[in-house]
């Protein structure tokens, strides 16, 4: 019996150690586990935090303005460019970011920037600007200033798949006020704690209880960075305990100054598009375009209000919530004595502040990024670009983009009005190009230029017509065919049979043959049997190396009908022909970027300006004179009833078959412009180039700074006076003379007959004295 | 009795359009003598004779020289437009340079043709820094590009040349 109890209480002890063994390890187990756990929340906590805490999208900056003296600008780009920067109008400008409008004036306080390897200091100096031109820069002090740059705006960056933007700050570029107002409306204690407040929590849990439902968080500003860091947005408890030991962890490896910085670039504040606004910084260009270090007291409350939710505090969608949330804040503030009673007195009085939503939007330059992508996607991958914080110094122009814009929307709508088309029937697409850099300094790719889709500017090919028609006189003036801009072709039906039978005869626009014609004239009226007759005299394999060296994709092998432009192109394709001829016959490749660097400062790319090819200048300027003609007697002549008659320009006209594609590509001394205006749908338009695309570049060109294009006169050029007639020499004071440029040696042989304008005598004394 | 120097501007045209014989052998002396040049073609100038010039009655004739060049100035190497500013990066540049920044001199350089494209020194800086880059084809590239923008007889010319023919 003995035995048995002896032998049950063995078997009871034995089970009984066992279980406790089992308890044991079991909670050594779990022990174990929960420190694996911590150990594998540590490492995490410490991987993010010490390595690249955000993927950063690519900063995209346009072309700081350059002022000097004697520099073609207008008060409305300098405003344009401003606006852009967030210049505040003040009435006495004290601190930079800041501008004063007077009469004849401009009084400016420049913010000073670093890009590509050059430090421009923050300047205060006074610009004039009179009959479009800087005629005074000097500085506040009254000392003269040669040059003075202001800092790149930012338009637009390159973002990830999830969009988040923000732009980093440290502690030390913070405004004061900013931390202590997070702390004191976020987290009171969050000096004292360890990263999870006991007491906060415990208040928190009353308060629900009471409520019913959940009414105030006991989460501290650590907790919140973890959640926003490390988690997702589940409610759960195992989230709520990750979340605190991960907020422990997190303050026994790092600063409390590391803690909040690092909230306070985190922190979602907003939305803007598809776009995520993370961070005060960017919050603060998103809510009021002003960097951080500039705000007011009430402006600092609004947006530490808006972290309890930006979308309820959304202060454009809910102004009074957000209104009375700031106020709140400005409370907080006041109680906790970090400003005076007249501070809040004054923050209170004042009103929102943020930006009016259409000016929001005015940083959209979808078509121009779409090329900075394209470019830069030549050197760097997709994620480099969207996240390792790059910065992209670009070709854009910010007044020259706006004028762009403008100009093609206000115009289409003019067209469709008096032209009876259905309303928004029409589109377009504008590239300008600045002469001799080969800089894209503006981009319209839609009429309505922030809508980021179909890329018109690059994406739309369309046929060129007459565009083509300066290659082609290149060909025939370039070739050592002895033709001169007096030779005479027929304008006559020319008829051409392929190698498989077809016949191609192309008509004039008029269909009228006007004869034997001058070169000159056929491309001022572009004439099109004139030109067909002359490229197939010159030979198309001629005509096609032209063009390829011109930087056209074409075969060694074109079909006739490219001599009239059945060639599609793109508006920066053309912009990139049509520079060879702007630029004295130099080929540069264009470009939309000037550098890039890294988030560090340091400069990865440099993008300068790199010569490709070279044409006679001569032959060019021969070109450039006929191009003149075509907008001073030819099929642009209209365009002289849109710009000054003073802007000396060359262009041309192009329309295709059935009118379904109007252009105009044309030049200044300074830029290049290209326009496209066709329907989406390719049905035909009642535009021609004349009538359509060239009133936008019209348009355009009245209002852009632009230097005029010096009439052409190379070394090895001579100005002869001819009959327009007959295209023999002739003289001044001859009917039907006019002057026209030759490549030295290669004049007119024959000399045509005179009949004076004047009396010979009269007219020369007549030039004696004047 | 008025001398012609009392006649005012509005008499003198008057003058010349009903001209006295003695103006008209004045005039025509002046014109034979300077200014009514019969512009020749290559085939005049060594000889053949024109269809035209067989008809004394058809007179042919071009504007004088000068005449051209005040309707369409000759296009001048190292214009002087921007003057101040173009001079001031100009400086820049060379500093630069001295102190063999190649790629700060290219950017100053550039910086400077988006103001004057056609001012010569610039694309001779920039060929120079290319050389210190030791970017050959570039330096070539734009020492051709320069000789067009450097006027005769100019240093910028001479080292561009001088660049080139040891090319």
């Amino acid at each position: 019996m003995n035995k048995k109890r002896k032998a049950k209480s063995r078997t009871k002890k034995i089970k009984r150690a066992a279980w406790i063994k089992w308890v044991v390890v079991s909670g050594l187990l779990v022990c174990v586990s929960i420190l694996l756990w911590i150990v594998y929340l540590d490492v995490q906590v410490r991987e993010r935090f010490d390595g690249r805490k955000w993927k950063l999208p690519a900063q995209v900056y346009a072309q700081p303005l350059e002022m000097y003296e004697g520099q073609l600008l207008t008060l409305d780009e300098l405003k344009l460019e401003l606006v852009a920067l967030d210049y505040q109008e003040v009435k006495r400008v004290r601190k930079p970011g800041e501008v004063r409008y007077f009469w004849g004036g401009v009084e400016i306080f420049s913010r000073g920037f670093s890009a590509y390897g050059e430090t421009e200091k923050p300047q205060n100096f006074i610009v004039r600007i009179q009959d479009n031109k800087v005629q005074e820069l000097k500085s506040a002090s009254n000392s003269g200033v040669s040059l003075v740059r202001l800092e790149p705006a930012l338009i637009g960056g390159i973002y990830p798949r999830l969009q988040q933007d923000r732009e980093l700050v440290q502690l030390e570029g913070i405004p004061k006020l900013l931390g202590e107002a997070i702390i004191a409306v976020e987290d009171r204690r969050f000096v004292n704690h360890f990263g999870v407040s006991i007491k906060d929590i415990g208040r928190a849990v009353i308060a629900n209880v009471k409520a019913g439902r959940i009414v105030q968080g006991g989460s501290t500003l650590t907790q919140q960075l973890v959640k926003n860091f490390y988690l997702t947005n589940r409610r759960d408890l195992s989230r709520k305990i990750t979340e605190a030991i991960m907020a422990v962890l997190l303050e026994i490896h790092y600063s409390k100054a590391e803690i909040l910085e690092t909230y306070i670039n985190e922190v979602y504040l907003g939305q803007s598009g598809p776009r995520q606004i993370h961070g005060f910084a960017l919050a603060s260009q998103h809510y009021f375009r002003r960097p951080l270090g500039e705000l007011s007291v009430a402006e600092l409350s609004l947006l530490v209000g808006v972290v309890k939710g930006a979308s309820y505090y959304n202060p454009w969608r809910h102004p009074e919530r957000a209104l009375a949330r700031r106020n709140t804040v400005i409370d907080i503030l006041l109680a906790q004595e970090l400003i005076s009673m007249a501070m809040a007195q004054s923050a209170k009085q004042s009103g929102l502040g943020i930006v009016d939503m259409s000016q929001r939007s005015l940083r959209a330059y979808p078509a121009f990024i779409d090329l900075v992508k394209r470019q830069l996607l030549k050197d760097y991958s997709l994620d480099s670009l969207s996240s390792e914080g790059l910065k992209i110094f670009t070709t854009l122009s910010v007044s020259a983009q706006y004028q762009a814009e403008q100009s093609l929307s206000k115009t289409l709508m003019d067209l469709e009005a008096r032209y009876k088309q259905p309303k928004n029937s029409l589109q377009g697409a504008v590239t300008l190009v600045d002469v001799g850099s080969g800089e894209v300094e503006a981009m319209v790719g839609d009429r309505n230029a922030s809508f980021a889709g179909f890329n018109r500017a690059l994406d739309a090919h369309r046929p060129i017509g007459s565009l083509i028609k300066p290659v082609v006189y290149l060909s025939a003036l370039d070739a050592s065919t002895g033709m001169n801009l007096a030779s005479k072709i027929s304008d006559n039906t020319v008829t051409v049979q392929s190698s498989s039978g077809t016949l191609w005869q192309p008509r004039n626009f008029d269909r009228t043959s006007h004869g034997d014609v001058l070169l000159v004239d056929a491309l001022a009226h572009s004439y099109n049997q004139a030109t067909a007759r002359l490229g197939m005299t010159v030979g198309l394999d001629n005509v096609a190396r032209t063009m390829q060296e011109m930087g056209m994709e074409v075969e060694d092998y074109i079909v006739p009908s490219t001599l009239l432009g059945a060639v599609e192109m793109s508006t920066l394709q053309v912009a990139d022909l049509y520079h060879v001829l702007a630029n004295d016959g130099v080929r540069v490749p264009l470009r939309s970027i000037r550098a890039v660097e890294n988030a560090d400062g340091k400069v990865l790319s440099r993008y300068n300006l790199n010569v490709k090819s070279f044409f006679q200048s001569d032959t060019i300027g021969l070109i450039q004179y006929a191009l003149q003609s075509v907008v001073r007697d030819g099929t642009g002549r209209g365009l002289y009833k849109i710009i000054n008659s003073d802007l000396n320009v060359a262009g041309k006209t192009g329309t295709s078959n059935d009118q379904r594609d109007s252009w105009f590509a044309g030049f200044s001394g300074q830029h290049v412009g290209v326009v496209w205006v066709g329907r989406d749908d390719n049905a035909p338009t009642p535009l021609t180039g004349s009538s359509g695309a060239l009133k936008v570049w019209g348009e355009l060109f009245s209002v852009l700074s632009s230097a005029s294009f010096d009439t052409p006169h190379f070394a090895g050029m001579e100005y002869v006076w001819i009959d327009a007639r007959s295209g023999g020499l002739s003289g001044e004071n001859c009917k039907n003379s006019k002057l026209v440029p030759f490549v030295r040696g290669n004049l007119p042989d024959f000399q045509a007959t005179c009949e004076w304008r004047q009396n010979p005598i009269y007219h020369w004394v007549k030039k004696w004295i004047y | 009795m008025a001398s012609e120097s009392y006649l005012s501007l509005g008499e003198k045209m008057d003058l010349l359009k009903h001209p006295s014989p003695a103006w008209v052998v004045l005039a025509l002396i002046l014109l034979s003598g300077c200014q009514s040049t019969v512009y020749q073609t290559d085939g005049q100038r060594s000889g053949a004779i024109s269809q035209d010039q067989k008809n004394p009655d058809q007179q042919i004739q071009s504007a004088p020289i000068d005449e051209l060049s005040s309707t369409v100035p000759v296009f001048e190497p190292q214009d002087a437009k921007n003057t101040e500013v173009v001079e001031v990066m100009r400086h820049k540049t060379e500093r630069l340079l001295e102190l063999n920044a190649w790629q700060q001199a290219i950017d100053m350089a550039e910086r400077g043709l988006r103001i004057n494209r056609r001012y010569g020194y610039f694309y001779q800086a920039i060929t120079e820094a290319y050389v210190g880059l030791g970017s050959m084809q570039k330096a070539i590239d734009f020492a051709r590009l320069g000789l067009r923008y450097c006027a005769t007889g100019s240093t910028c010319k001479a080292k561009l040349e001088y660049f080139l023919a040891g090319e």
